[in-house]
C-alpha cells in the first residue's frame, strides 16, 4: 500500500490544517480553483474533484505536496441517492467529536425507524417539522453545555478578539467550527453571516448563538451532496462528501481533521489512500460507531434496550445484565475489525467475553466472576460463537419463552439473506396446543399443509437453539422433557446441536454474500438495485478471495463505484 | 357539501333510505336543542391503542343508551360524554398478505391501504393532519404527535412493511409519516416552544430576540441550499423550511404563555405508569394553552409486546392477543383492555375538569379512540373498537351506535371533519359521506 506523500505530511500534523489559520489560505486557494475550473456555476466552494492543474496551486498554498495524477476517468453510472439526515446516534457522536460535549437530549429524540434493517437508509427518514423544533432545543442545550465546559470552551477559543479589530479573530473561531460541523469549509459569505451573530463585547453569548445556528442549520442536520454534473449524469463525489460518507459509515460521526485535510488536497479518491484510511478508522475508538451502528442493527443487539423479561421467571435479567449482554456481543464483533480474521469465526469461535453480570448465566464458579470482561473458553459450555450469545438469544425470544421461529428467522434473514415468504393469513390464529416442548408444538403446526412448507425450513434451525432459554441461559429440559436440539436441514445436512449448525452456516456460500449485502446497504443508505449487482458481485469476490476478512470487505465497499460516485439528481 | 347541509332526518326518510337497520332512531330524531348556542369543536385528539380488543368484554350491549361493558367500566364518570360504535370496519387496513398490524396502524387515521414496502412508503393523509392543514397558522404548533413507546432500532417490524407504519399514525402526506415524541421533557419543550415558564417576562422576551437572529441565519442557509439541490433532496429541504418557518412563527407570536406559565417541566418518568400520566398531562397542557389543536397519541406502537406485570398479567400484549383460545391469556387481555380504557377515561376527565369559555375543554375537543385491528387473535379489520368523546353539542353522549357490520370507519371521519368545520364530503378509500345518525342536528 502506497501512502501518498501529502498524507504523510497531514498525518505528521494532525489537526493542524483545518482549525487554524492555514485553512483560510486553503479556502482562498479553493475559491480560486473554482474560478479556474467553472463547470456548472455551482462549484464555487466545492469543485468536482481537485485533480486539475490547479491542484499544484492548492498544494503550494497549503504547504502540501500532492502526487500528480493522470486525467480523471469518466465516472461510471450509479443509481441515485438521497440526502441523509443524521440519525440520533450519529448526531450524538458528531456533537461529541466536534465540540467535546454530550448531546444529552438525543437520548430522547424520536426513535429512528429502520428500513431494510438499518436506520441509515435515507428512505426511512422522512422530513418532519417536529424534528426541526427538536433540533432547536437540542442545539440550545448543546451550545450552553459547550460554553459551560472549560475544555470545550477552550478548544473553541483559538484566539482572543482584539477589541480594536475583533473580526479576524472571530473568523478564526467561527471558520473551523463550521468546517467541522458542516464537514466542509464554509464560504466567505457563510463565515460573515455567522460572525455577525457575535457582539465582541459579549463573546460567550455571541458564540452561543453561533453554535445554536450552526447545529440547527440544515448543513449540520443533513448530509447534502453536491451535484456537479447535468441531471442524471454520474460524477465523482467531491472529496468532502466522500470524507463524510467514510466517517459516517465507519464512525457514525463527523470526519476528523485528517480526513478533512485529505479532502482539502483532493487526495481522498485515491484507492490506496481509501484503503489506508479504512484501516486507520477501524483501529480508532470511534469505530464503536460501526460496531453499534452496523453490527448493533445487523445482529440485533441494539434492540436489547426494548427487551423486557418477567422478573419472577428470569430473576437474573436486569438492566446491568442487559448492558453486559450487549457489551459481550460488541466485543465479539470488534475482534473482526483488524485485518487477517476470517468472518466465519464469528460463528465458530470457541471463546466468549464474560463479566460478573454474565457469569451467572454461564453458571461460572464465583471465583471466575470478575467485574472486568474476560475471555473464557466455551469448550465445557456447549456453546459456540455468535449464535449462543446470551444477548442474541434474549432478543430472539418472547418475554416468557424462547422462540424457535424468531431464531430461525434471524438465521435465514440476517445471516443468509434468504427470507421466507410471509405466512398465510390464517397463521395469525393459532390453534390451542397442549404440547410441552417447542418441538412438539411446532410438529403440530407443521401438520397444517399451509404452514408446512416454510416451517420445514424454519423449524430445524430454530429448534437447534432450544437449549437456550429466553435470557440465553443453558437448559437441559423444558417442562420435564429433555430437549433435543438435533436436526437436519432441507438440504439433508444433519447436525446434533447448534454448534454443528454453526459449522454448516459458516460454510454456506450465502453467508459471505449476505454479509457483503448488509454492509453495502448500510454504507450506501439505500436499497440495492439491479444496477448495483455487478458491483456487489465484485465486492463479494474480493471478500471471499481475502478469506472473508471484514476489513477487506469494508475496503472493497469504500473503493466501489457507488460509494465514490454520485448521480446528479433530476432538476426540481 | 351536500351532507353538511342536510337537515334532520325524518324517521320515514331513514326507513326509506334502507340505511337505518340498527340505527338508534331516538337519538337521531332528538331535536337540535342546543344547536343555536353551540360552540363548535375546534380541537381534535386521536388516541391509538395497539393490538385490538377482546370484543366480548369491550363492546356494550346493543342498547342505544350506553351500558358500559366490563372493559369500559372506567369510563363511568364521563359516560354521558362518550359514544361507543359497533359494527364499524376499517377495510382498507386489511393487507392482502399478513402484516395486519402495520397496515391496520397505517390505516387507523388514513382509511387507506398502505403500500407494502420497506423504502417506498405510501398510505394517505391522516385525519388529524387533514384538520391541522385546514387550520394551519391558528396555533404555534400545527399539530403534535405523542406516544409512550419509541421502538428499537433493529430488525424488521412487520413482514415487508417499513417500521414507520408501526410507529406513526399521523401522516402529513401520503408519503410522510410523522415521528412522535415519547420523551415528556422534550414534549414539554416543544409544547412551550422552549419558553421557560419560570423565567421573567423580560428574560423570555430577550430569548425570543436571540432566537430570531439565529433563525435568520439558519433561513439564509436554507435559501443558499435551495438552488443547489435536485428534486429528491429538494423535498426534504422544503420540509425543513416548513419546520424553520414554524419556529419563526413561535418567536414572532405575541409573547405570553397564558395558562402555561403555571406548568413546570416533567422529570424523567420512573416507570411506564408515570410515563402515561405525564403524556396525559402534556396533552391537556397543550390544549389548555391552545398551543395546538391537533394531537395524535399512541399508547403503544403497532403489535406492542409490552408486559403488564402491574396488572398481574403474564405475557406481552401482542403475544396475549394471539391467545389461541387460552382462557388465562384472554383474561389477561381483558385486564389490559380495561386498563387502557382507564387511561383514556382519565384523559377525558382531565379535559372535562378544565374550564373553557362557558363550558369545559372536553366540549370543544373531539376525542377519538381506536386501534389497528378489531380482534387481535384473528387480525380482523371489522368490528373495530371505536370510541368518540367530547363535542357534546354536536352529538351528545351516553350513546351506543350500532351499525350494520362493515360500515366504513372513514364515514365517521367525514362526520368529524364536518363537525370541525371542514367542507369535506369524503375521506380515505371508503368514506363516501358522513356517518348517518351521529349528529344531533343532521
Amino acid at each position: 500500500m502506497r501512502p501518498a506523500t501529502g498524507l504523510r505530511h497531514a498525518r505528521a500534523q494532525p489537526g493542524a490544517l483545518v482549525p487554524n489559520a492555514g485553512a483560510i489560505g486553503l479556502r482562498g486557494a479553493r475559491a480560486r480553483l473554482g474560478t479556474l475550473a467553472p463547470t456548472t456555476g455551482r462549484t464555487d466552494r466545492r469543485p468536482a474533484r481537485a485533480r486539475l492543474g490547479a491542484l499544484t496551486m492548492i498544494a503550494a498554498a497549503t504547504g502540501l505536496l500532492a502526487c500528480t495524477q493522470d486525467p480523471e476517468p469518466a465516472a461510471p453510472p450509479v443509481p441515485e441517492a438521497m440526502a441523509r439526515r443524521l440519525t440520533a446516534f450519529e448526531y450524538a457522536n458528531t456533537v461529541r467529536d466536534i465540540l467535546g460535549v454530550e448531546a444529552a437530549l438525543t437520548r430522547e429524540f424520536p426513535a429512528d425507524p429502520p428500513a431494510l434493517g438499518f436506520d441509515t437508509v435515507a428512505a426511512s427518514q422522512p422530513p418532519s417539522a417536529l424534528l426541526v423544533q427538536i433540533f432547536q432545543h437540542s442545539a440550545e442545550s448543546i451550545a450552553a453545555a459547550t460554553l459551560a465546559s472549560e475544555s470545550a470552551r477552550a478548544a473553541l477559543m483559538v484566539c482572543t478578539p482584539d477589541p480594536a479589530d475583533p473580526t479576524s479573530c472571530l473568523r478564526a473561531i467561527v471558520e473551523p467550527l463550521l468546517t467541522r460541523a458542516w464537514r466542509r469549509p464554509p464560504t466567505d459569505g457563510e463565515i460573515g453571516r455567522y460572525v455577525a451573530l457575535v457582539d465582541p463585547a459579549e463573546l460567550d453569548s455571541g458564540l452561543r448563538l453561533v453554535i445554536e445556528a450552526a447545529l440547527l442549520s440544515p448543513h449540520f442536520t443533513f448530509r447534502w451532496e453536491h451535484d456537479a454534473g447535468a441531471p442524471g449524469e454520474s460524477h465523482w463525489l467531491d472529496d468532502y462528501a466522500l470524507a463524510a460518507r467514510l466517517s459516517y459509515f465507519l464512525w457514525s460521526s463527523a470526519p476528523d481533521d485528517e480526513l478533512l485535510a485529505l479532502a482539502a488536497v483532493g487526495e481522498l479518491q485515491s484507492e490506496p489512500v481509501l484503503a489506508e484510511q479504512v484501516e486507520r478508522m477501524l483501529a480508532d475508538p470511534r469505530s464503536a460507531g460501526f460496531v453499534d451502528g452496523f453490527a448493533g442493527q445487523w445482529l440485533y443487539f441494539r434492540g436489547l434496550d426494548d427487551i423486557f423479561r418477567d422478573a419472577h421467571r428470569y430473576p437474573r435479567y436486569d438492566d446491568a445484565v442487559r448492558e453486559s449482554m450487549r457489551e459481550a456481543m460488541r466485543r465479539r464483533f470488534r475482534e473482526f475489525l483488524v485485518p487477517g480474521r476470517d468472518l466465519r469465526d464469528l460463528l465458530l469461535d470457541t471463546h466468549a467475553h464474560v463479566d460478573a453480570e454474565l457469569a451467572a448465566l454461564y453458571y461460572l464458579p464465583d471465583e471466575l466472576a470478575v467485574d472486568e470482561f474476560t475471555r473464557i473458553d466455551l469448550g465445557p459450555h456447549k456453546r459456540r460463537g455468535l449464535l449462543t450469545e446470551p444477548g442474541l438469544m434474549t432478543v430472539l425470544a418472547y418475554p416468557f419463552a424462547s422462540s424457535p421461529t424468531r431464531r430461525g428467522r434471524f438465521v435465514l434473514e440476517q445471516l443468509l439473506c434468504s427470507p421466507l415468504p410471509p405466512p398465510p393469513p390464517e397463521a395469525a390464529t393459532q390453534a390451542e396446543s397442549d404440547a410441552s416442548t417447542a418441538r412438539e408444538r411446532l410438529a403440530q403446526h407443521r401438520a397444517d399443509p399451509a404452514c408446512a412448507g416454510c416451517h420445514a425450513i424454519l423449524d430445524p434451525i430454530g429448534l437447534a437453539f432450544e437449549h437456550f432459554d429466553a435470557v440465553g441461559a443453558w437448559r437441559g429440559s423444558e417442562h420435564g422433557e429433555l430437549i433435543d436440539a438435533s436436526g437436519e436441514l432441507p438440504t439433508g445436512e444433519p447436525f446434533s446441536d447448534v454448534r454443528e449448525l454453526a459449522e454448516i452456516l459458516a460454510d454456506d456460500p450465502r453467508f459471505p454474500r449476505c454479509v457483503a449485502t448488509k454492509v453495502l446497504t448500510y454504507a450506501l443508505g439505500r436499497p440495492l438495485v439491479a444496477e448495483d449487482q455487478p458491483v456487489l458481485e465484485d465486492i463479494i469476490k474480493n471478500f471471499i478471495a481475502a478469506d472473508r476478512d471484514l476489513v477487506a470487505l469494508v475496503v472493497a465497499v469504500v473503493q466501489s463505484d457507488p460509494f465514490r460516485i454520485r448521480r446528479a439528481q433530476e432538476a426540481p | 357539501m351536500k351532507s353538511a347541509t342536510r337537515r334532520g332526518l325524518s324517521r320515514r326518510a331513514l326507513l326509506a333510505g334502507g340505511v337505518a337497520l340498527g340505527l338508534p332512531f331516538l337519538d337521531v330524531m332528538r331535536p337540535r336543542a342546543r344547536a343555536a348556542e353551540a360552540v363548535r369543536p375546534r380541537r381534535l385528539l386521536c388516541y391509538f391503542v395497539p393490538n385490538g380488543v377482546r370484543g366480548d368484554a369491550w363492546f356494550p350491549a346493543p342498547d342505544p343508551e350506553l351500558q358500559l361493558s366490563p372493559s369500559l367500566a372506567a369510563l363511568a364518570p364521563v359516560k354521558d360524554r362518550v359514544i361507543v360504535f359497533s359494527g364499524v370496519a376499517n377495510t382498507p387496513g386489511m393487507p392482502e398478505l399478513p402484516g395486519s398490524h402495520a397496515s391496520g396502524t397505517a390505516a387507523f387515521l388514513t382509511a387507506r391501504k398502505a403500500r407494502r414496502s420497506e423504502v417506498d412508503l405510501h398510505v394517505g393523509v391522516s385525519l388529524d393532519q387533514r384538520y391541522a392543514a385546514a387550520i394551519a397558522g391558528a396555533t404555534p404548533l400545527a399539530s403534535l404527535q405523542l406516544g409512550c413507546e419509541g421502538g428499537g432500532s433493529f430488525g424488521a417490524c412487520d413482514i415487508g412493511f417499513a417500521c414507520a407504519y408501526h410507529r406513526s399514525i399521523s401522516w402529513s402526506s401520503p408519503t410522510t409519516p410523522l415521528p412522535k415524541l415519547t420523551s415528556p421533557r422534550l414534549a414539554f419543550d416543544v409544547i412551550l416552544a422552549g419558553d421557560d415558564p419560570s423565567a421573567s417576562a423580560a428574560a423570555r422576551a430577550a430569548r425570543r430576540a436571540t432566537r430570531r437572529s439565529v433563525l435568520d441565519v439558519v433561513l439564509a442557509d436554507v435559501h443558499d441550499l435551495e438552488g443547489d439541490l435536485g428534486a429528491a433532496d429538494r423535498v426534504r429541504l422544503d420540509a425543513y423550511l416548513v419546520g424553520v418557518r414554524e419556529l419563526e412563527r413561535q418567536v414572532d407570536a405575541p409573547a405570553g404563555l397564558g395558562a402555561c406559565t403555571a406548568a413546570s417541566p416533567p422529570d424523567e418518568p420512573a416507570d411506564f405508569l408515570a410515563h402515561v400520566d405525564m403524556m396525559t398531562e402534556l396533552m391537556v397542557l397543550a390544549l389548555t394553552c391552545d398551543r395546538t389543536r391537533a394531537i395524535s397519541f399512541m399508547l403503544g406502537n403497532a403489535a406492542s409486546n409490552r408486559a403488564f406485570p402491574f396488572l398481574g398479567v403474564e405475557g406481552g400484549h401482542h403475544d396475549l392477543s394471539h391467545h389461541a383460545g387460552d382462557a388465562v391469556k384472554i383474561a389477561g387481555l381483558r385486564k389490559v383492555d380495561a386498563w387502557q380504557a382507564a387511561q383514556f377515561a382519565r384523559l377525558l376527565q382531565r379535559l372535562a375538569d378544565t374550564p373553557e369559555g362557558d363550558g369545559d375543554l372536553l366540549r370543544s375537543t373531539v376525542v377519538l379512540l381506536g386501534s389497528d385491528v378489531g380482534d387481535g387473535n384473528a387480525h380482523t379489520h371489522r368490528d373495530m373498537p371505536v370510541l368518540l368523546a367530547g363535542g357534546d353539542d354536536l352529538w351528545g353522549g351516553g350513546r351506543h351506535l350500532v351499525y350494520e357490520t362493515g360500515t366504513p370507519l372513514a364515514r365517521l371521519y367525514v362526520s368529524i371533519l364536518q363537525a370541525l368545520g371542514l367542507p369535506d364530503t369524503s375521506f380515505g378509500e371508503d368514506g363516501d359521506g358522513p356517518l348517518p345518525g351521529l349528529r344531533l342536528d343532521a
